[in-house]
């Protein structure tokens, strides 16, 4: 058969399946689903934007009304301030009134996939003390239902509901045939099963191609605009690679499908049971499998150990004895009776709750960062996982960003505490005198100066994710197609 | 009867049974045992630290009762029995809550939190895979019921020879539900009997509990069970009753759940948490400053009609704890009241987006009766407030009626401590739960209702 001849057939079938109707439904259906998957994406991203710019609109608020307070209480007044309503002690400030957050942006992606976004919060309120065992307290419920279905977004729509597609369109070719018994009259033209299973195959890939991409691309301009899109353009190209790796690899396991010659009724049971295996059951398998390499340290135990340094604490001998070792160490030169002001003992507390629960911390910092691994590691296994990770890391919503970010979040813990300690000891040996008549410290008056979130976004995960999958879903299909290619050999006796 | 017992031993020979059933079995026992592996060492960890807990509480030296306040402890929402059959919300909310003075603390470090990203595939316990997996079984038993002997032209032959379709339908129905029983149900029995015996405590009611649970499941697998056979009363290939009934099961498992979820979300807004905690804050800042506080105190003295703190019957201090708490309960009562309110409604309306797809009236249904719905969690999280309001009632009090003069601080020791009572939550009681799980079971039953109402009618005009 002449590349004309084989370019005829293949134009032929394109045509008989575009003429289906089937065909437009399930083409329509998808892109219908393509649109409310970017819509649900797009909504989720602004709602994250704007709790952000919530966020920072809540921190200019507690700077404005400290810098307030700083201009009230600078006079004389016989209204008693505590150090807990006192936000111009550094040490009020810090404990009562700072403001500050630890914030995980969307990504210019960020539309593709919910990911982990809806389970791990992406904005954290910093916070010190005998409550804050974790930091990653800080979360919205919003509805346990969807969060135990999972979102409708692009991610589903793609790594789902694309493969049901292909089954839907190809899941019968060539098997229709063999049942109405056309089979046998195509087999009787000269012309090799190869050829013709290559034609109808080709055909509904290029189709279904077409269609994804075009329709990907046309949901993704309408409710996220190209402008954010066109930031992450080399990883969007990998990734459009990826997704059509990912159609044709169905495409593949329809032709192998097709090739085993047992009628439609076993292809299309077949290709569904393949469908339920690869995108749910392996991955909740490699779930299992993940779980057993990076075993959960117990939160629990932390809150116990927490509880085992407080109630230590809280033993007036213990306490004090705790609270003089720390100051000496800081300032030896220190009076005995600084040991018992309010803001050495707290900060004396925070330091050893923090030592005490240092190992829990570092436990669970290891264990998302191992999840993350073991995930990115096991992925591959599955095509839809793979497909999946790679969306995720590219929207930003993957479980390697959110240990980063958790591992960040307690960094700048750790600068917000080195930023006040020294402020508050200072004022502790050394106290500014205060106007006649004030109540208030007067001490501090840095807001502006506090530190502030490093927030970023790793601009190298996503696309190396999306190579890693694409290399892998094209050697998937590979196998597959030269699997389809050698059964294509004969037509069947 | 005899018609179904025949139909059943024919089932019972067929080879897709047997491979269905050991892999539904198969599925089940791994999740089962995920569950319950993760439910005995949960158990086990609340139980240790809650003995610590109420030592700690004990142990403590003498304070001050304020002190104590802020010491507080910890309290852990014990996990249901029926959690190893479906953990339902259990690892979306929290189950940890902080007690302590002033702070009204959410529950938290969800399980979901520390599961990897490919632990949301939905496969991870029994319920997960009921709802995935066994309408997919249901539809690969059922598709072949009537479209296989039109193929066949078996079915010309029954009809021929005087067989009713009527009597020919509702046995075939019977054997295959009793087949799902037999794979489905009895492996669920055994291993929420197990649970039960394990976890069950009285307040739980776990055996009526299981009892109710199982049934929904099997009411659930019946509701495929008639799809698939009424696909295949009309389709006049088996072929085409299979693709027509993967398809349903691809819309009615797959993409409808999320579609519907997405029109509750849309239809029912509820208040977020951040902004509720944003308006807490704000019912807090203008109360707690210092200008507020020394208003407040002028108006008690003014109250009691003297100068002196120290001319009072009662502590200052005390007493403006005590009305400050007040304060912050209304504020809390009322925000955290709405918030939840919010929440609830949203989870009943998944019982009416039961109407969409069976597959959402089973989880809420599932999740009830199994005491691991949203109703539970905050029922836990109002009962650890009110133990935390008890506590600091019961300290401020102490306070208050124990006025000290000239700046000296009130120091108490156990017998105080001992007069807060170990935190023992009760769940809802079954009473309850039957009175929520009325909306989803009622869409669940009109689902069975519709397609047997369908089928009845199909099957007085079968054709071979």
């Amino acid at each position: 058969m002449t590349p004309a001849r084989v370019r005829h057939l293949l134009a032929a079938e394109i045509r008989l399946l575009l003429g289906e109707r089937l065909t437009l439904a399930i083409l329509a259906a998808l892109l219908a689903a393509l649109c409310l998957g970017a819509y649900t994406g797009a909504g989720r991203v602004a709602a994250e934007r704007a709790a952000i710019a919530r966020a920072a609109q809540d921190e200019a608020r507690a700077v404005r009304e400290a810098r307030a307070a700083h201009v009230r209480y600078a006079q004389a007044s016989d209204v008693k301030v505590h150090y807990w309503q006192d936000p111009t002690h550094a040490f009020g400030y810090m404990t009562q009134f700072l403001t500050v957050h630890a914030v995980k942006p969307p990504t210019p992606l960020a539309v593709l996939a919910t990911g982990q976004s809806d389970v791990q919060p992406g904005l954290m309120r910093m916070s010190f003390g005998f409550s804050t065992v974790f930091d990653d307290t800080d979360y919205d419920l919003g509805a346990v239902g969807r969060l135990r279905l999972g979102a409708f977004d692009l991610a589903f729509v793609l790594v789902a509901l694309v493969p049901l597609a292909v089954i839907a369109l190809a899941g019968t070719r060539l098997c229709a045939e063999q049942d109405s018994g056309l089979l046998r009259l195509i087999a009787a033209q000269p012309v090799a099963p190869r050829r013709v299973a290559g034609a109808k195959f080709g055909a509904a890939a290029l189709v279904l191609l077409a269609a994804l991409l075009s329709g990907t691309a046309l949901a993704l301009g309408l409710f996220e605009g190209l402008g954010p899109l066109a930031e992450g353009g080399g990883t969007l190209a990998l990734l459009a690679a990826a997704l059509a790796a990912y159609t044709l690899f169905w495409v593949a396991a329809c032709a192998l499908a097709a090739s085993l010659w047992r009628g439609a009724v076993f292809a299309l049971v077949i290709l569904v049971l393949a469908w339920a295996c690869l995108t749910v059951a392996l991955p909740a398998s490699l779930s299992l499998a993940v779980d057993a390499l990076a075993p959960r340290p117990s939160r629990i135990a932390a809150i116990d150990a927490s509880r085992e340094a407080q109630e230590r604490f809280s033993l007036a001998p213990e306490g004090r004895r705790i609270a003089a070792a720390w100051l000496a160490e800081r300032a030896p030169q220190a009076g005995a009776a600084l040991r018992d002001a309010p803001e050495i003992r707290r900060l004396a507390r925070d330091a050893f709750y923090d030592a005490a629960v240092a190992s829990h911390r570092e436990a669970a910092r290891l264990h998302a960062e191992a999840t993350a691994r073991w995930s990115r590691r096991l992925a591959p296994l599955s095509p839809a996982a793979s497909l999946l990770l790679a969306l995720e890391t590219a929207a930003g919503t993957d479980a390697a960003r959110h240990a980063a970010f958790l591992a960040a979040a307690a960094e700048y813990r750790r600068s917000l505490r080195a930023f006040f300690e020294p402020r508050i000891l200072a004022q502790a040996l050394h106290p500014v005198p205060v106007c006649a008549g004030c109540q208030a410290r007067l001490d501090f008056d840095a807001y502006d100066a506090v530190p502030a979130f490093p927030a970023s976004v790793d601009a190298e995960a996503p696309w190396r994710q999306a190579l890693l999958c694409l290399g892998g879903l094209l050697a998937s299909t590979l196998l597959l197609a030269a699997a389809a290619f050698r059964r294509f050999a004969a037509w069947p006796a | 009867m005899r018609r179904v017992a025949a139909e059943l031993g024919l089932i019972l020979r067929d080879a897709r049974l047997r491979w269905t059933g050991g892999v539904l079995a198969l599925l089940l026992i791994v999740a089962g045992l995920g569950t319950w592996r993760e439910a005995v060492r949960y158990a086990a960890e609340v139980e240790r630290i809650g003995l610590a807990e109420r030592a700690r509480w004990l142990g403590q030296d003498e304070k001050n009762p304020h002190s104590a306040d802020h010491f507080g402890l910890w309290v852990f929402r014990p996990s249901a029995p029926l959690a190893v059959l479906d953990p339902g919300t259990e690892p979306y909310t929290g189950r940890m809550v902080r007690v302590e003075a002033h702070v009204f603390n959410d529950a938290v470090y969800r399980a979901v939190q520390d599961a990897g990203p490919l632990a949301r595939a939905g496969l991870g316990s029994p319920a997960d895979i009921v709802q995935l997996v066994v309408p997919l079984a249901a539809i690969l038993l059922g598709f072949a019921a009537f479209a296989a002997d039109r193929e066949r032209g078996t079915l010309r032959l029954a009809l021929g020879n005087g067989a009713a379709p009527g009597p020919l339908f509702a046995g075939r129905f019977a054997a295959l539900l009793c087949a799902t029983v037999l794979v489905v149900g009895l492996p669920l029995l055994a291993l929420g009997g197990l649970a039960a015996a394990r976890f069950g405590l009285p307040g739980w009611q776990a055996w009526p509990r299981l009892l109710a649970w199982v049934a929904a499941q099997i009411g659930y697998a019946a509701v495929f069970l008639l799809l698939a056979m009424l696909l295949s009363l009309t389709a006049r290939t088996a072929r085409g009753a299979l693709a027509a009934a993967l398809a349903v099961w691809v819309l009615l498992c797959v993409a409808a759940p999320r579609l519907a979820a997405l029109g509750v979300e849309t239809l029912v807004p509820a208040r977020s948490y951040a902004e509720t905690r944003a308006r807490i804050e704000a019912g807090f800042r203008a109360h707690r400053t210092a200008e507020a506080s020394d208003a407040r105190a002028r108006e008690v003295l003014a109250r009691y009609g003297v100068e002196d703190p120290d001319a009072l019957p009662v502590d200052l201090r005390g007493l403006m704890m005590t009305e400050n708490e007040q304060h912050n309960f209304a504020v809390y009562d009322r925000e955290f009241g709405a918030f939840f309110a919010g929440l609830a409604a949203r989870e009943r309306a998944y019982g009416w987006a039961g109407l969409a797809t069976p597959r959402l009236a089973l989880q809420a249904l599932s999740q009830i009766l199994a005491g691991t719905d949203f109703a539970q969690h905050a029922h836990f999280v109002w009962t650890a407030e009110a133990y935390r309001r008890g506590i600091s009632e019961r300290m401020n009090a102490e306070i208050r009626d124990n006025p000290q003069r000239g700046g000296r601080l009130l120091v108490a020791g156990p017998a105080l401590w001992r007069e807060v009572p170990p935190f023992d939550p009760a769940p809802l009681p079954l009473a309850r739960s039957l009175r929520d799980a009325r909306v989803p079971a009622l869409m669940l039953a009109l689902w069975i209702g519709l397609l047997a109402g369908a089928a009845a009618t199909l099957v007085r005009r079968l054709r071979p």
